[in-house]
């Protein structure tokens, strides 16, 4: 008689007797996006609590996870990015996961949780535990180089988009960048003048930003803005620039122009001051998840008011929208701290799902 | 270049110091996709991020004892760094 065999059968009974050991005995992992499968994506992000405080949404379309369609899905995992060539240190976290069947394909999600997710179901609250990973013993999805969430009960996943949302906090925060996938063709965008912002040195010039693979079809296109301390900022909206530019020399503004037609102007949703870099401001715009938007055109311009300049003017940003609809079939909307959400189509995690 | 500092929240990583007119290698973590550098004294920098990777060459100038300040300015929190220009021997 194999007397190892007893201690294990033993477990095995136990295990069955909660309805755990297939689940436990017959692992599998899926991952999202496909492709992602065995390849090393080119980029990286950072998982709630692990990087920063905050909420992070995926939703998945059917399609990626036709094959675990009536199973039961046991955990995460996120792996290291191979990218980056740092050891990383080991962290923990106190994270919450729910999930749910989203109202919405990945195509269409919104900024805004409850919308996309009506009623997901808490399925593990707890410490989250990354691995210390160093760069010479990475291999792919094997421990120690992935970040692991064990459901405490099982997600009965019967098909439909679904929804997954990690939301988590630390005391301080570690270097463990996770693999991300991103869409091949982005937006584009390009200057148009220049700033006359105070913040402008001789070498810049600039005091407008925008991430230009965000700006995607239901994409949220996300613009900062850098002001003196203490100025309002504003951001003007058009669809075109103007023919020629309107100097503001009349209206105490000899340096600076107006570069945008404007058709609308809207508040940042936040902004910040920092005594070294002056302050910051952030614009979201959502652009609608129409394909009709794709490869649309149009042109902002930042203002500053107060502070050390009566009014000042940033740059303005000519921007095109990417001219194809979202692909990887995986959004991610983000809420860093108590920050507005934004979605993302252009920048997800590699996501391994475990299930029986 | 001397050790690594993680910042927190731990958008970006840099060297404790760099070398006058030396190279800067900035890991980031986060989804900025430009860095805003201010050299007291010299001005304000921006840093293309690539694959999670930002490099800036110290400017010509800047000596030995001077502080950079690096900033993602990603929203709501912000990942900052400070590195210490150190004089070439």
């Amino acid at each position: 008689m194999n007397t190892f065999c007893v201690p294990v059968r033993l477990a095995v009974s136990a295990l069955a007797a909660v309805g755990w050991a297939p689940s436990i005995l017959a692992q599998s992992r899926v991952v999202v996006p496909q492709f992602a499968q065995g390849a090393e994506q080119p980029s990286t992000t950072w998982l709630p609590g692990i990087g920063f405080d905050g909420r992070l949404q995926l939703v998945i379309d059917p399609a990626q996870l036709a094959s675990v369609a009536g199973r039961n899905l046991l955990g995460l995992e996120f792996r290291r990015d191979t990218g980056n060539p740092r050891d990383f240190t080991s962290a923990t976290a106190d994270v919450v996961v729910r999930i749910g069947i989203a109202s919405t394909p990945s195509f269409g999600v919104s900024a805004n949780f409850a919308a996309n997710a009506p009623a997901p179901a808490l399925h593990y609250q707890g410490p989250l535990s990354a691995p210390a990973s160093s760069v010479a013993g990475y291999a792919g999805w094997a421990d120690p180089h992935v970040i692991r969430i064990t459901f405490t009960r099982p997600f009965a996943y019967a098909g439909g988009p679904l929804a997954i949302e990690v939301e988590g906090s630390a005391p301080t925060h570690s270097w463990w960048p996770v693999d991300a996938a991103v869409l091949a063709t982005g937006g584009g965008f390009s200057r148009v003048g220049t700033s006359c912002s105070p913040l402008v040195t001789p070498t810049g010039g600039s005091t407008m930003t925008v991430r230009d693979p965000a700006l995607q079809v239901g994409a949220t296109a996300i613009f900062g803005q850098d002001t003196a301390p203490g100025a309002v900022a504003l951001l003007l909206f058009g669809l075109d620039t103007l023919a020629n530019p309107i100097s503001l020399a009349a209206i105490g503004a000899p340096a600076c122009s107006l570069y945008v037609d404007p058709l609308a102007a809207t508040a940042p949703v936040m902004s910040l001051e920092d005594a070294r870099f002056g302050g910051l401001h952030e614009y979201h715009l959502a652009i609608p998840a129409d394909p009709a938007f794709a490869a649309a055109t149009f042109v902002v311009q930042g203002l500053e008011l107060g502070a050390s300049a009566v009014l000042a003017t940033s740059e303005a940003l000519a921007c095109q929208i990417a001219s194809t609809v979202p692909s990887l079939g995986v959004a991610a909307v983000w809420a860093i701290g108590n920050g507005t959400p934004h979605v993302s189509h252009e920048l997800v995690p590699v996501i391994g799902i475990l299930h029986d | 270049m001397t050790g690594s500092r993680v910042q927190d929240p731990a958008g970006i990583t840099v060297p404790s110091s760099v070398r006058e007119g030396g190279n800067l290698r900035i890991d980031v973590a986060s989804s900025a996709r430009e860095l805003s550098l201010v050299i007291p004294g010299h001005g304000r920098y921006w840093a293309r991020v690539t694959n999670g990777v930002a490099e800036f060459r110290v400017p010509p100038g800047v000596s030995g004892g001077t502080m950079i300040f690096i900033s993602d300015r990603v929203m709501p929190f912000p990942s900052s760094a400070v590195v210490q220009v150190v004089s070439s021997p």
